[in-house]
């Protein structure tokens, strides 16, 4: 049977249904079907240039992104996001990693927190991203703040090198957060704080018209919180859900 | 702004997780063991091993 309208997402020749998978007349690229849904994903990104250039697409995009959420959820998220870099485990002196800095938001608490005496090492996969945090850390003059153009998955650090790991923002989009969560697990030194934020609506919100304007927003706060995950590496997660119910807070320390 | 020390030790070749040498003329981070140059544009290492040239 031929299967009408579906093309292969790697070369767009047609699609056979070949019993339980849909194979590729041009590239044999085969495609699992399951409950009757086919997954047409390719598995690594056609190139990588085409991947950086949607992720700095959706870093120029992100300021609208806010603009749209901020209709739905005021005007408070850069305070509120001062105020969670306030409440990290972070002490002066400390060698931490701002996990995908995207466009460096971070940077000024986490400098705050580690003091002259510390250290940051922050990276994205996105150039854009990490042109415009070059700017805040050129402009305020931090020489202890480094960047570096990175892919979580592939962490470009020494084991067991950091006090704290921060990661706000990405994790719900990460391709394998398996593989980025033994990245963070092996450069977190032993007893070493692993804090992740991202989007996530408290549950008991969720079928609030609260809960239905964030999620009209950004799908993305109907993600729930790694629990699982975390729980299946060993990891004894604390959650905690911050900023009006709006975001997951997951924080752990590794074992010592 | 130049690759300081402190980064060069706490960065790892993202392929084999060792050792990375900053080249002479510091435009580029270097693994021996996978023979990678991984490239520094604007002052930012970028370390993706697809991006890296084999050396």
């Amino acid at each position: 049977m031929r299967v009408a309208r579906i093309a292969c997402p790697r070369c767009w020749q047609e699609l056979h249904d070949a019993g339980r998978n849909l194979r590729c007349d041009g590239c044999r690229e085969v495609y699992p079907v399951a409950r009757g849904i086919p997954s047409l994903l390719v598995g690594p990104p056609a190139t990588w240039e085409e991947l950086i250039r949607t992720l700095d697409w959706e870093m120029q995009r992100h300021p609208w992104v806010v603009l749209k959420m901020s209709v739905a959820a005021c005007t408070w998220l850069p305070r509120a996001r001062q105020r969670l870099l306030r409440s990290l485990p972070i002490a002066a002196g400390d060698l931490v990693l701002d996990h995908c800095t995207g466009r460096g938001g971070n940077l000024p608490g986490l400098r705050r927190a580690v003091g002259a005496s510390g250290g940051i090492a922050a990276f994205d996969l996105s150039g854009y991203g990490l042109a415009h945090a070059l700017r805040t850390v050129e402009r305020a003059g931090w020489q202890n703040v480094r960047l570096q153009q990175a892919d979580a998955h592939r962490l470009p650090y020494l084991s067991k090198t950091f006090d704290a790991v921060i990661h706000f923002g990405a994790w719900n989009q990460l391709a394998s957060p398996e593989r980025a969560l033994e990245e963070i697990l092996r450069v977190t030194r032993p007893g070493g704080w692993v804090v992740l934020l991202d989007e996530g609506i408290e549950p008991k919100l969720r079928r609030t018209l609260w809960g239905s304007l964030l999620q009209w927003a950004n799908p993305l706060f109907g993600c729930d919180p790694p629990i699982a995950l975390l729980q299946a590496y060993g990891m004894r997660p604390e959650v905690r859900w911050v900023v009006r119910g709006m975001f997951y807070e997951v924080r752990f320390r590794t074992p010592v | 702004m130049p690759i300081s020390e402190e980064l060069l030790k706490i960065l790892a070749c993202p392929k084999c997780k060792g050792e990375v040498v900053l080249t002479a003329n510091q435009d580029g981070l270097v693994c021996h063991a996978c023979k990678l140059l991984y490239p520094i544009e604007d002052d930012i290492p970028v370390m993706i091993i697809e991006e890296a040239k084999p050396l």
